[in-house]
């Protein structure tokens, strides 16, 4: 019992050991975000004395810039959700309560889409977008992150339908309720977790993305926060890491809060994909 | 007579759920359609048509049709060293981070996986990376490992663990490729120690307490009774990482933009495809790719279909 209480003691302290070294990087940014300028570029660092400012904070929130990237991200990322979870939710209804021929090479296909190499894909998809007249607009990000989500989507969801038997939809099909009467009064309420999980799931990709977002944006018509940031940042001489920290901050807020409240939703949804497949 | 009516009854009911289901497979192809369609105009269009690219001679915004050159694009490709050192490169971050994610993952996990208090704060805590959007971490290892001002250096001077400070993004490909990984895993474990937790949730006590009885230690019983439990979430997770890593843009690229060797295979295809403009060349680069991930994806479809199979 004894050795158990060591061991156990042990392995708190490993634990809190690891969490500091995880945070250290969340923290710097923290820190850096609250100096000013030529705070920054001071040998030592000054990691908890120093004068704290809003300074970096001000300026973002003054050159509109920020906000205008932040406007888009949220566009976009709110709409790839929409679009994605839509869909997502009919494609699992399909591949979830229905047999047919070639159900499941579909759906393999589909999640074997995930693999394919994003840069190849890119090539193809700018050209046709330049063609289709969609590149710098919203709508042709949203269209693009669908190869990313819908599939994703589809597969979280489906785990969360199979889990509800046929005999309760068929029942309810032979007492004249409609096919889609029977998606949004069963299913989906059944399923809130998958859904929620896919939903914050697209969110993030919207949000996160950033390979597609610079390309398929020449302009700043359309460009989202991570691209936009990079490039308006990092073409001074010296790269001020105040105000590059304190955006970051701002744009770490909106994804962070989606995985502090829906944590257990998340975890759920996630790890019924994972475990089962 | 009853049971008359009944049998007929059954037997209507029957029928009409059979032209339900018929009725239902046109439906089922009309909710999956618009997916369907979704996923071919942009994975699986862009796929074959990117594979084509690689045997001719496109150039963007060219009016004339595309020559077919055969291979001659993968003979110059091949032949100079920077596809190979792409593919290292590629394979490095692969076996560093996977390597590196699993190990952290298993352990947080198991270190989670006990009764102590505050072990909901530091799960919370340890989730928090994964939250931080991906450009934003990269910004900050770049930060965090910068030469002059960086914390990194700053800490292990302090410590003395290095005396001159270290181009960690500057100085050698290994200081690199080290500092990429280092970001990448900070990034990747939480997902692996949220899918290990959850899964090392489902095993049942019931079998350590056999275990201990038959006098197992803790290692024994890691690998007797709780790896063998969790096999299948272990292996989805470690081809889930793999193909992130594998298709990784954002950390290099605003790292190191691809310099001192670290050029993967994604930034490779991207800088030949929309900094030279050379859209073959890159497919050449995106068909290495492809096969590459192709393996992984016949291992990940059979372990499905065996997943599938075992339920």
């Amino acid at each position: 019992m004894k050795e158990n209480k060591i061991l156990n003691n042990l392995a708190n302290l490993i634990l809190f050991l690891i969490v500091t070294i995880m945070m250290i990087p969340i923290c710097w940014m923290i820190i850096t975000s609250l100096k000013s300028p030529d705070q920054i570029f001071t040998y030592p660092p000054k990691l908890f004395i120093f004068k704290v400012t809003l300074s970096s904070f001000k300026e973002i929130f003054e050159t509109q810039k920020f906000l205008y990237f932040f406007r888009n991200s949220l566009i976009v990322a709110l709409l790839t959700t929409v679009v994605g979870v839509g869909f997502g939710i009919f494609g699992a209804y399909g591949f979830s309560k229905f047999n047919f021929k070639l159900k499941k090479t579909i759906f393999i296909l589909f999640l074997t889409s995930l693999m394919f190499p994003w840069a190849l894909n890119l090539m193809t998809i700018y050209i046709f977008f330049i063609r289709v007249g969609i590149v710098d607009t919203h709508f042709g990000l949203v269209f693009a992150y669908q190869c990313i989500v819908l599939p994703v989507d589809i597969w979280l969801i489906k785990n969360y339908f199979d889990t509800i038997h046929t005999n309760i939809t068929d029942s309810a099909l032979l007492d004249g309720c409609s096919r889609v009467g029977v998606l949004f009064r069963i299913l989906v309420p059944m399923s809130l977790p998958g859904i929620f999980s896919s939903a914050i799931f697209s969110f993030i990709t919207g949000w996160n993305e950033y390979l597609f977002a610079l390309t398929l944006t020449n302009t700043e018509f359309a460009r989202t926060l991570p691209p936009g940031l990079y490039t308006h940042y990092m073409t001074f001489v010296r790269i001020g890491w105040n105000g590059l920290m304190a955006a970051s901050l701002i744009a770490t807020i909106p994804t962070l809060l989606l995985f502090l409240l829906f944590q257990k939703y998340f975890i759920e949804g996630l790890s019924a994909g994972a475990i089962k497949g | 007579m009853g049971t008359f009516w009944v049998v007929i009854i059954t037997l209507e009911a029957k029928k009409n759920l059979l032209t339900l289901r018929r009725k239902g497979i046109i439906f089922a192809l009309l909710a999956i359609f618009p997916s369907f369609l979704i996923i071919s105009v942009i994975s699986f269009y862009p796929l074959i048509n990117g594979l084509i690219l690689s045997f001719t001679d496109y150039k963007l915004g060219q009016q004339t049709p595309a020559k077919w050159i055969g291979i001659s694009n993968y003979v110059s490709v091949f032949s100079s060293s920077i596809i190979w050192d792409s593919l290292g490169a590629t394979l490095y971050f692969a076996l560093m981070v996977v390597t590196g994610v699993i190990v952290i993952g298993m352990a947080l996990a198991l270190l989670l996986n006990r009764d102590f208090k505050g072990r909901a704060i530091a799960r919370t805590l340890l989730i928090v990376p994964w939250a931080v959007p991906f450009f934003v971490s990269a910004l900050l290892f770049r930060w965090l490992f910068d030469l002059q001002y960086g914390l990194v250096n700053y800490l292990l001077k302090s410590l003395f663990i290095i005396r001159a400070n270290i181009g960690w993004l500057s100085q050698s490909p290994f200081f690199a490729m080290l500092s990429i990984s280092i970001a990448f895993i900070w990034r990747l474990y939480p997902f692996n120690m949220v899918t290990f937790l959850a899964s090392l949730e489902t095993v049942d006590p019931v079998y350590y307490e056999v275990a201990s009885i038959d006098g197992a230690n803790r290692v024994q019983k890691f690998f007797h009774v709780t790896f063998p439990a969790i096999r299948n979430t272990f292996f989805t997770t470690v081809i889930l990482d793999i193909v992130w890593v594998f298709q990784e843009f954002t950390l290099v690229w605003i790292m190191t933009e691809g310099s001192l060797k670290t050029e993967v295979l994604s930034i490779f295809v991207y800088r030949n495809a929309f900094m030279s403009l050379t859209f073959p060349k890159a497919a050449v680069g995106g068909a290495l790719y492809c096969i590459l991930l192709l393996v992984f994806a016949v291992i990940y479809i059979r372990l499905l279909l065996r997943i599938e199979g075992e339920e």
